[in-house]
């Protein structure tokens, strides 16, 4: 991860204080949010971070954090004692140094990481584990797969990203470079069609009831109304960035509010005024791979810059899986 | 148990969430429950009570006037829940 300070300073906006994001946080209590996630890039970078989470853990959020887990310092370990989040999700990203130092720059990076993991392990949170997988780690899954059976609970396993989109807001990384390919990333997300399909291909299996009862796919086809009523963004849940804009979902670039200027009650009211109303897209009405295809109204925007418009990736996705589908002879 | 004094030992926090009543769990409650206890009418008038800090007559009284139910009834209810709670570990007992 990778900031590009003057970058930011060209866009004129600034980080928020630490009393701006207690007060916005009582605000939001007020207003009613139950569950409150503290996320980034990652939030334990601010020096000030114990005393913003601090004031927050104690008003009675349902408070979840994410983190890479490299900055767990004693002291912030001694604030998560007094007051554990309910939930804590850690970003892996690779199970050996090498690959930390290729794809973050850190020599070191796994083994603060397990580190970081290890005291954060100790508190009463529920512990998640997560990551998302591009080119540069791709060859660690395995090992994160069984690094995380050995730490989690309950038979939890690594939740894999389902998308790694383009960067947004004017971020400078380019994840397009580097992550998997859209029929990789259909093997990845479906592995039970994969896997069913590969079998199928070697002659291993036939289709029968039986087996298709194993095999889910998702129908996603965008509906009228309301831009993002598939998911709930804008509707039960919003995120607010480090700049203090608002917006329905974290991967948008495009349609904010702002609390910290007109006040969060305003804020949130007006937000889901700010989207355009969904509709199908021209390129998807006579597409055969629509039922198919997994994007959303987010993901077009950071794909494409238009709400309506068909990535690339996403085309190349539904294609791939409704060619699964079709060698099964399931459709 | 007339006497003793029943408190909400601070690890949960009592919210209205969309017109619903729920504690959330902070600090020590979050090692207890890592969720959302939602509340009926008569555990949130409870829950107020301990939150102050009460005895089980104060606490069985209140909840027998904001409810219209038998004193008997209300003590018998009230002395029932603080044992769930204490077991729990939701209120302390003094």
């Amino acid at each position: 991860m990778r900031v590009d300070p003057a970058r930011i300073k060209e866009t004129g906006m600034r980080e928020r204080t630490l009393e701006e994001w207690i007060g916005m946080a009582e605000e939001v209590f007020k207003a009613g949010t139950l569950q409150l996630l503290l996320t980034g890039g990652e939030a334990m970078l601010r020096p000030d971070f114990i005393e913003i989470y601090e004031a927050i853990a104690r008003m009675g959020f349902l408070l979840v954090v994410y983190t890479n887990a490299t900055l767990v310092t004693p002291e912030i370990m001694e604030v998560f004692r007094r007051y554990p989040p309910h939930k804590i999700g850690v970003t892996l990203y690779g199970a050996e140094n090498a690959t930390y130092e290729r794809l973050c720059g850190m020599k070191d990076g796994f083994d603060r990481v397990k580190e970081g993991i290890e005291r954060l392990h100790s508190l009463p949170s529920l512990l998640d584990l997560r990551t998302t997988l591009v080119q540069d780690n791709i060859e660690d899954l395995q090992k994160m797969r069984a690094y995380a059976k050995g730490i989690l609970e309950d038979d939890a396993e690594l939740h894999i990203s389902r998308f790694v989109c383009k960067a947004v807001r004017n971020g400078v990384c380019h994840p397009e470079e580097v992550r998997l390919t859209p029929e990789e990333n259909v093997q990845l997300n479906y592995p039970g069609v994969f896997a069913f399909h590969e079998k199928m291909e070697k002659g291993e299996v036939r289709l029968d009831l039986e087996n298709l009862k194993k095999i889910t796919f998702r129908h996603s086809l965008p509906k009228e109304g309301y831009l993002f009523s598939h998911c709930g963004a804008g509707v039960n849940e919003y995120a607010i960035d480090w700049a203090g804009r608002m917006m329905a979902c974290e991967l948008l670039s495009d349609g904010f509010t702002y609390p910290f200027e007109e006040g969060f009650e305003k804020a949130w009211e007006r937000l889901p005024e700010v989207y355009p109303q969904s509709r199908v897209p021209e390129k998807c009405r006579d597409c055969p791979d629509a039922a198919f295809c997994d994007t959303c109204p987010a993901n077009r925007l950071a794909e494409t810059g238009d709400w309506f418009g068909c990535p690339d990736y996403a085309c190349r996705e539904a294609a791939y899986f409704h060619q699964l589908l079709k060698d099964m002879k399931i459709v | 148990m007339q006497d003793k004094m029943y408190k909400s030992n601070g690890g949960y926090v009592l919210r209205e969430i969309a017109g619903e009543a729920v504690l959330v769990s902070i600090g020590s409650g979050v090692a207890d429950f890592r969720g959302v206890v939602k509340l009926n009418p008569t555990a949130k008038c409870l829950w107020k009570g301990l939150m102050e800090g009460a005895t089980a007559e104060k606490l069985a009284r209140d909840l027998a006037e904001e409810f219209d139910v038998e004193p008997e009834t209300a003590a018998g209810d009230v002395n029932n829940t603080l044992e769930m709670l204490l077991e729990r570990g939701m209120i302390t007992c003094e």
